[in-house]
């Protein structure tokens, strides 16, 4: 039970104010720095910054007032950011809560450090360290490749499995090394001289995953940068995740943001290859159907002509046929003519014919061949059709005789005779003229006269 | 480990530059199916190489000799 009149009795807004004035007078609580983890960011419309500081074990309200010389637009921080502040704790006492005033906010751990690495890295750019001249490129297809990392962890894990998934023609092999700690450094450099001295190694990949600025430090030391700088084989640095720049990721010859991504980098894709390798052959194979198809025109209009020519010389022989049937005046002689025409028609075509289809079967073999002989054989081909031609025209001739005479010979046999002048048939007086010998053909024989006087 | 007699990287540049070759007009369809036998067979090569690849993984064991064990 509580007696009032025993005790002072203060109000809310008297014994906030008494606090307040505790801690503004303690100059323990004033100035001073203090580290941790931005969370619950709010960038008030007003200017103002709000965000509360935490560690693993407990939290602090902060402000950041605009007329102390912040503004929600040049807040540079973010959520999740290591940040040392310093300034002044306090009591808002309208909601009695006690809040750390900012006076200043900087990324932690920028000490020493920090200012080494911003040095060496200005340093190493002037001279000339950084430049994209430098910088080597990677073989398409790497039989080997040597990673520097730890063997314990994700990483090598997740090198190897990408590898495997992308491209498992290469090989990998594993330098272990430490990737933090003062050893660190020496280890890498002596991994990258073994790899530059081995000639199986096509590229080279330094590795390791996120980790702080300082746990990341070893990847800032000079001497493995320059080392870095002066590999003969390709480099590709992937250290911290990918918000994370060392000085090794800026010599390397390619920054991977993450190990996954450098073992990416370093391979082709095997379908990429595979499909490569299937579509030369399909592009090759229409290259070639081009060059037949070209090669086709070109003898199909050979044979065109050659055709055309047969049908020429087809032609005028069947004129001449046509000649000696028609002076021969008779018609079972016109039968035998027509057939034996038809039957030269066919063997020349039969023959044309032939050749033309052989020339089809073969012609995704030996197009280029016929090709080059074709000129030659062009030309002999058609002799040889006209030779043909010719032979048959004089067996046609010779048959046609016998065949005259086969057909005269009952009309001899009923005591008629023909007269003939050399080898024509005499059918008219007009034909004969005074002296000429002309041969008369009995039945039975042949009497040769000569012409004493012609009766028209 | 056994010497190679398939160099792989060797045998895709040379693929493609039949492939450059065959585009060219002078080339004549006899020396096409030549080229077209011989990269027949590399791309024959190059695919049974594909399909028989496995990602070796080794660690060096001492750095002084370079002695490697599978990983």
């Amino acid at each position: 039970m509580i007696h009032e009149d025993l005790q002072t009795v203060y109000s809310v807004g008297e014994i906030t104010q008494y606090i307040k004035d505790i801690i503004d007078g303690n100059d323990a609580l004033q100035n001073i720095y203090i580290k941790g983890e931005i969370s619950n960011l709010t960038k008030a419309s007003s200017g103002h910054v709000y965000f509360t500081l935490k560690d693993k074990s407990s939290q602090l309200p902060c402000v950041m007032f605009r007329n102390f010389g912040f503004s929600s637009t040049n807040f540079n921080f973010k959520q999740g950011d290591q940040v040392m502040i310093r300034g002044s704790f306090s009591i808002y006492v309208p909601h009695g809560r006690y809040q750390f005033y900012v006076r200043e906010i900087q990324q932690a751990g920028l000490g020493m450090l920090y200012q080494q690495f911003l040095l060496l890295k200005s340093k190493l750019e002037e001279e000339g360290l950084f430049d994209e001249k430098h910088k080597k490129t990677l073989i398409e297809v790497p039989e080997k490749i040597g990673v520097l990392t730890s063997p314990d962890g994700a990483v090598i894990h997740d090198i190897i499995k990408t590898l495997k998934r992308k491209y498992p023609l290469t090989e990998l092999l594993l330098y272990p090394v430490m990737v933090q700690g003062e050893q660190a450094a020496a280890q890498i450099i002596q991994g990258l001289y073994y790899f530059n001295t081995n000639p199986d190694i096509d590229v080279i990949i330094i590795a390791r995953g996120g980790g702080s600025f300082e746990d990341l430090s070893c990847f800032n030391d000079e001497k493995l940068a320059r080392a870095i700088f002066n590999s003969i084989k390709p480099v590709i640095s992937a250290v911290g995740h990918e918000t994370d720049f060392t000085i090794a990721d800026f010599v390397a010859d390619y920054r991977a943001p993450t190990p996954t991504a450098a073992a990416e980098l370093a391979v082709p894709d095997i379908l990429d290859i595979t499909n490569e390798i299937n579509e030369s052959k399909l592009f090759w194979l229409k290259q070639i159907q081009d060059k037949v198809s070209d090669q086709k025109i070109y003898l199909d209009d050979t044979f065109r002509n050659i055709h055309q020519q047969i049908k020429r010389n087809i032609k005028s022989a069947k004129k001449e046929l046509y000649y000696y049937a028609r002076i021969s005046g008779s018609s079972s002689l016109r039968e035998k003519l027509k057939v034996f025409q038809l039957q030269l028609i066919e063997r020349i075509n039969k023959k044309h014919k032939n050749s033309f289809f052989q020339l089809k079967m073969n012609e995704y073999r030996s197009l280029e061949s016929l090709h080059k002989t074709l000129k030659k054989t062009k030309l002999n081909f058609q002799n040889n059709i006209m030779e043909r031609i010719f032979i048959n025209k004089r067996f046609l001739e010779s048959e046609q005789q016998k065949i005259n005479m086969l057909d005269i010979s009952s009309t001899l046999k009923r005591g008629f005779s023909i007269s003939m002048k050399g080898d024509k048939l005499i059918s008219s007086v007009n034909d004969i003229e005074i002296d000429d010998q002309l041969t008369t053909i009995f039945k039975d024989g042949r009497l040769i006269s000569k012409v004493k006087n012609i009766n028209k | 480990m056994a010497k190679k007699t398939f160099d792989f990287e060797k045998s895709m540049k040379r693929i493609r530059e039949i492939s450059e070759k065959m585009q060219l007009d002078e080339l004549t369809l006899d020396e096409s199916m030549k080229m077209f036998e011989e990269g027949s067979k590399l791309i024959e090569e190059c695919q049974n190489y594909l399909e028989t690849a496995e990602l070796k993984v080794r660690k060096i064991i001492d750095k002084e000799s370079g002695q490697a064990e599978e990983f």
